[in-house]
């Protein structure tokens, strides 16, 4: 065979899959879309009950409406106003649904954006452990009942429906497991591009994507490398793999930089994580002495997989089938599966982390995948036999999931609140005292008041003309802060006390709440827990 | 009863009596019916030159040398029948008997037995004449048995004997004359002496290049031809309908044929290879640069321009913004959404090995291969070397090396190089404008297959490529008139620019090409590795000689007069462009080749519009004027944010509302990661996955393609047919595959 030849040939065989459209080598895409369809309208009529029966509403998720509320909504409408302290893609999904809240303001006031968005995640979610099982090789009626399992798991039903960004979360990553576990078996590009995609969306939605993708490309790398694939191919992979999540992170970055002046506002923000920790708001005891002890922190970590007990022997398993035969899935699965717990040891470790459940929520997914793992590779002739016994098994997670969840140590943040839903109990959030004051402001229309969104956004949100505040995000906030005067009629102001001591004007202006400012006179204090009081700028204000 | 002749025309007409070739598997046939033959006796007929060649339920066919002839005319008139008669030469009607009566007693005797009866075979006479071995004769005839073919040009192919040796042995073998024009007395300069240029005008130019024949004197007894395929009666049998005289046989030599051709129609082949689109479709040339309504349009908006600029500085500039903003949007997102389709998709026509193995070797017709070529002595024995490689009948390529008669140098060493007989050297003759195109043109003047393909003289085609073009024009339909192979590199690791370049050729040829392809929008041609059916090329007036970037606007010409384009799954390797200098200059021709491509086909929007239908006038705006536009337009955008940042200008935030600074922000953000993103992806897809990680600095080659477009814009408006000639054999090892290190894909 001359060089060229040769040369023809070999260039060959690096290339990847192709196909034409009509490959029969596809995940089953009317399954997986019932499955998700099904998913979704669960985890809506699920969300509905919580939000309007149980008037349970989740400050994370519902101030993430408002940061999109603000974008179009406020004294001076601008992107940029969706805030650069979390992550922006929840907004900016809930950022259309807030143009209806003059249609259906419950959208807003209630924050029921929030709880649309995540249970489109939760859909997908559904779809995307369907379709890994498929890939993993389980048959259809198994693999039907191991995604319902993992459906009803209180964890993910629960982040499904109440509008957080752990639900997804989750759903991008089990999305981005899916592209991945998909090229390692058929060596499609689009099934890399999409895993990559995912990723970045996943960076989009919470900061724990950026372990969880390192040790996804970590699996990959392995895998291929098991699979004898060229270091050059392998190279390239992990390149496609990584670029978009960095691409984001530096556009992040960047952004942060160009619009907040400080590259790592996210991180530094005095309101950020590390801002809100710092005001010992989130401490108990759980967390006393895990902070700079590394083997605390560790056990931390591993308490919770208490959480949903089937990872540890789904891990153990994996681990020891790898022993045995080195399946190019397995990295994936086993490295994916550790991330999200080991930035929470370092967390934890660093004295960054409130330890809630929510944030172990990955261990669900993730023993899901383990066992389901386990049964697709245990070949025995009874089959169906392995498959029950480790559908058995996902059931008692899910049940263990129900009671952790209710114990003060493992339901850590959300305990109370599972219990109270247990019994189907409402339960108060606390934001009746905001909408009160919005009223007083409804009848009062020609104040401007200054506010600081950080604690008042339900003001905002619940007041019939959000034009009426100055809020945090408006471009000349700091400037009226400072200079008050004949710009500002009001200033509204929580007690200084707690996650409240990070609001703009009591950093600015520490004794005004308690009247130690001379210009500011108060008029009023409103009822309710965080003693909310209304000053009046006076001429002599600066 | 006496014999009614039916055919009372003033003359009989002319007939052949020599066996031809027919059908695709080219099967010899005798016209001569052996058994209607013998319902005349041997003497009878041989004494009155009388032949019966067929018969019908009604009639006769008969065949003689004078049919108005007294002794003729009786013997016909005992025939008993309604004949049908014919003139017919003497020497064919000799044949004839021979092939009639001696076989006459055998049982049932077959076509090709006929045709040659008592003749010494071809190879015989070589090897008697000492021309050629024994043993080469045995290797081409196995290599006939396989591949179909004739001796002749499977001998020749191989330089293992002249095209005259087989002339001269053909000529003993049919007891034809032979006639060598070349070297008869003082080589070419007896060609024009001894023929009678007015005979040519008998035939079309067409005719005589593709039977291969020059006329070469007439006289009492007919004209007289020679022909290089003394069995090509459809020839002769035109020729004497044509002339309304017998035609005489003489066996010539290829070489003689092509030089008294090119003797006789040089300045015809110069004139189309310039003018023939100027006269055909002035509208499509680029000769005018800007039409009179274009030019006066350009300058009504400059002077808008002006006075806006002037009157309403910041209203202006925004609004110029924002068109831009608008603009550069869409096609980001037209060419996203193309681009995404083919990233694990096969859009491309795949031939496979099965389509390959199911191609029959003998039905595979001449292929033509162009190779323009200036100044590039150095690359030729790359050249020959990929064309001997190629895995196609050689007796059945048709290589036109195309040099321009200035390059002394180049002309010296291809013919010191001996090249093998199938590559031809075509020198060009000097005439204005002097570009690869015009060339190209000249070439396709000569071209003899059915199918054509344009290689560059550094090019290194998989081996397999014209076979699979083959299959791909029989698998598609019939309007399916040219297809593309994708262009890559073979010194991609030389340096970062080799680097990029090659990626760049990933997207464009992996990614874009075949999603155009598929969503039936106009593609433009890469420069080489097209190939084409000579007759739709030749349809639409070819090559533009005026255009810089002949092959894009050949490829929307092609598409305007509803012919298909397809990719073809099949690389050609390349030499990139490793230094920046001499990239610039070539990126810039083919820059301002787009910005001229654009502008002649936009001479009339709304009739391009109705030509091209909605999807194609706004494909052939994404592609044709969407690939320089982000390039020129680049440069504005970074001044603005480089101002903004630097705080320089207040007035930048004012002439971007904040609607178009989100837009403009798309741009920046998601463009550049999408393009970086999608062409990571194109360089995986073929395979080349050494050059994913160089991808992430692309910007920095984009910026880079800036600085080419703008050369491109002012050389457009200065210098609009300067041909910015691209200097190859950069490399340091001239011939690739000697490294396996050279190929991206694989690994050592």
């Amino acid at each position: 065979m001359s060089l060229l030849a040769d040369w023809a040939a070999r260039e060959r065989s690096a290339r990847p899959q192709l196909s034409r459209a009509t490959d029969a080598d596809r995940p089953p895409v009317r399954e997986g879309l019932a499955v998700g369809a099904a998913t979704f309208v669960g985890s809506l009529l699920l969300a509905f009950h919580l939000v309007f029966q149980l008037h349970f509403v989740a400050s994370d998720a519902i101030t993430r409406v408002a940061n999109a509320f603000y974008v179009l909504f406020s004294r001076e409408p601008h992107l940029g106003a969706i805030g650069f302290i979390w992550n922006p893609l929840p907004s900016l999904l809930e950022l259309p649904l807030t143009l209806l809240h003059s249609v259906w303001p419950p959208l807003v006031t209630d924050g029921f954006a929030s709880n649309l968005v995540s249970a489109a995640f939760a859909g997908l979610g559904a779809l995307y452990m369907d379709r890994i099982l498929a890939r993993l090789g389980l048959r259809r009626p198994w693999r039907l009942l191991i995604t319902a399992l993992y459906v009803v798991n209180p964890l993910i039903l629960f982040y499904g429906a109440n509008g957080m960004t752990d639900g997804m979360m989750v759903a991008s990553f089990l999305a981005a497991w899916e592209g991945a576990i998909a090229y390692l078996q058929t060596r499609r590009l689009g099934s890399l591009a999409a895993a990559a995609l995912w990723l970045a969306a996943a960076f989009l939605i919470r900061y724990e994507a950026v372990p969880f993708a390192f040790l996804l490309a970590t699996g990959m790398l392995l895998g291929l490398y098991w699979d004898r694939r060229p270091a050059p191919e392998i190279e390239g992979v992990i390149t496609i793999l990584l670029t978009p999540i960095v691409y984001v992170g530096a556009w992040w970055i960047y952004m942060n930089w160009l619009i907040m002046k400080n590259p790592l506002y996210f991180v530094r923000s005095s309101y950020g994580n590390a801002a809100q920790i710092g005001t010992g708001s989130y401490h108990y005891a759980g967390l006393a002495g895990v902070a700079h002890h590394p083997l605390a922190a560790l056990l931390y970590a591993i308490r919770f997989t208490l959480l949903f007990w089937p990872i540890i022997p789904g891990i153990a398993g994996v681990a020891f089938l790898l022993r045995r035969k080195r399946q190019a899935a397995a990295p994936l699965l086993l490295l994916g599966s550790i991330a999200v717990g080991s930035f929470q040891v370092l967390m934890l470790y660093l004295g960054q982390s409130a330890g809630w459940d929510r944030f172990f929520i990955t261990y669900v997914p993730s023993g899901f995948l383990l066992i389901s793992f386990l049964i697709a590779q245990l070949q025995t002739k009874r089959r169906a036999l392995v498959a029950a016994l480790g559908a058995i098994v996902l059931l008692a997670g899910d049940a263990g999931t129900f009671f952790a969840l209710q114990t003060p140590v493992l339901g850590h943040g959300d305990q109370g609140l599972i219990s109270a839903l247990a019994h189907n109990q409402p339960v108060s959030t606390g934001l009746g005292q905001y909408r009160r004051i919005a009223r007083y402001f409804d009848q009062r229309p020609r104040l401007v008041v200054l506010l600081d969104t950080f604690t008042l956004w339900d003001v905002v949100l619940s007041a019939r003309d959000p034009r009426q505040f100055v809020i945090t995000s408006d471009l000349s906030f700091q400037s009226l802060l400072h200079y008050p005067a004949g710009r500002v009629s009001m200033f509204l102001v929580p007690q200084p006390k707690g996650g409240a001591s990070l609001d703009a004007i009591n950093r600015a202006y520490p004794k005004l709440w308690s009247g130690g400012v001379s210009w500011a006179r108060l008029v009023l204090q409103f009822p309710g827990p965080e003693h909310v009081r209304l000053y009046r700028i006076t001429a002599n204000a600066p | 009863m006496s014999t009614e002749v039916l055919s009372q025309l003033p003359r009989a007409p002319f007939v052949s009596m020599r066996p031809f070739r027919y059908g695709p598997r080219a099967i010899l046939v005798d016209p001569v019916d052996s058994r209607a033959a013998r319902l005349l006796d041997e003497h009878t007929a041989r004494e009155h030159r009388v032949l019966v060649y067929g018969q019908s339920s009604t009639s006769l066919y008969v065949a003689a040398q004078m049919p108005m002839g007294d002794a003729s005319y009786a013997v016909i008139r005992g025939l008993g029948l309604p004949v049908r008669l014919a003139q017919c030469s003497a020497d064919d009607l000799t044949a004839a008997f021979e092939r009639v009566y001696p076989a006459a007693a055998a049982a049932s005797p077959s076509v090709d037995a006929l045709a040659a009866p008592r003749r010494l075979r071809l190879g015989d006479l070589l090897r008697r004449s000492g021309k050629t071995a024994a043993d080469t004769i045995a290797d081409v005839l196995d290599v006939q048995a396989k591949s179909g073919g004739r001796l002749g040009w499977l001998l020749t192919s191989r330089n293992e004997v002249t095209y005259l040796d087989v002339a001269e042995a053909l000529a003993e073998q049919r007891g034809l004359p032979l006639v060598d024009l070349l070297n008869g007395e003082s080589g070419a300069a007896a060609i024009g002496s001894r023929m009678d240029a007015s005979l040519f005008d008998l035939m079309p130019e067409l005719f005589w290049r593709t039977h291969l024949a020059v006329p070469v004197g007439r006289s009492r007894l007919g004209l007289r031809i020679a022909m290089v395929d003394p069995d090509d009666s459809e020839a002769v049998q035109a020729l004497e309908d044509a002339a309304g005289v017998p035609v005489r046989i003489a066996v010539t030599g290829y070489r003689d044929v092509v030089a008294a051709l090119e003797e006789r129609y040089q300045h015809e082949y110069t004139q189309r290879s310039v003018d023939d689109l100027l006269q055909r479709r002035p509208e499509d040339s680029a000769r005018r640069t800007l039409s009179l309504s274009q030019k006066v349009g350009l300058g009504a908006l400059g002077a808008l321009l002006a006075a806006g600029l002037l009157g309403e500085t910041l209203s202006t500039l925004t609004v110029v913004n924002a068109i831009f903003g608008v603009l550069y949007f869409w096609m980001l997102i037209h060419k996203m959404i193309l681009l995404m389709r083919p990233t694990d998709k096969l859009l491309e026509i795949g031939i496979t090995e099965e389509d390959l193995a199911a191609l029959d070797p003998a039905t595979l017709p001449t292929y033509t291969v162009l190779v323009p070529a200036y100044r590039e002595a150095e690359v030729l024995p790359i050249l020959t070397k990929a064309l001997m490689e190629l895995d196609y009948p050689k007796d059945r390529l048709d290589v036109k090396l195309l040099l321009e008669a200035d390059d002394h140098e180049t002309i010296a060493s291809a013919r010191a190089m001996r090249l093998p007989n199938y590559i031809e050297i075509v020198i060009v003759p000097p005439s204005q404008p002097k570009t690869k195109p015009k060339a190209c043109n000249y070439g396709l003047s000569h071209a003899r297959g059915e199918f054509l393909v344009i290689y560059d003289a550094e090019d290194i085609p998989e081996r397999d490529q014209i076979k699979k073009a083959i299959a791909a024009f029989r698998k598609a339909p019939p309007t399916v008139s040219c297809i593309q192979a994708k262009l890559s590199y073979f010194n991609w690791d030389q340096n970062i620019l080799t680097r990029w370049f090659t990626a760049e050729y990933a997207a464009w040829f992996d990614l874009l090409l075949p999603a155009l392809h598929s969503a039936s929008l106009p593609i433009p041609l890469g420069g080489t590795s097209n190939h084409f059916r000579v007759q739709a090329l030749v349809d639409i007036g070819a090559w533009d000689p005026y255009n810089v970037a002949e092959d894009a606007d050949l490829g929307i010409r092609l598409y305007k007069a509803g012919h298909q384009t397809l990719v073809m799954d099949s690389t050609t390797y390349e030499e990139a462009n490793s230094e920046f200098v001499n990239w610039i200059r070539q990126r810039s021709r083919w820059v301002k080749g787009y910005i001229q491509t654009w502008f002649v086909h936009m001479r009339h929007p709304i009739r391009l519009y109705r030509e091209l239908g909605p999807k194609g006038f706004l494909g052939f705006q994404l592609v044709v004027g969407g690939t320089p536009f982000p390039f020129l337009i680049n440069p504005w955008y970074w001044l603005m944010t480089t101002l903004w940042f630097l705080s320089l200008w207040r007035s930048v935030p004012l002439i971007f509302p904040s609607w178009l600074y989100y837009l403009a922000s798309i741009n920046l953000f998601v463009g550049n990661f999408s393009f970086i993103f999608i062409n990571m992806v194109g360089a995986a897809r073929r395979g080349d996955w050494r050059l994913i990680k160089y991808e992430v600095a692309m910007p920095v080659y984009w910026s880079m393609m800036s600085v080419a477009a703008w050369k491109a814009m002012l050389q457009f408006l200065t210098r609009p047919f300067y041909w910015e000639k691209t200097q190859h054999g950069l490399l340091p090892q001239s011939v690739p595959g000697t490294a396996s290190s050279s190929v991206p894909g694989s690994f050592p």
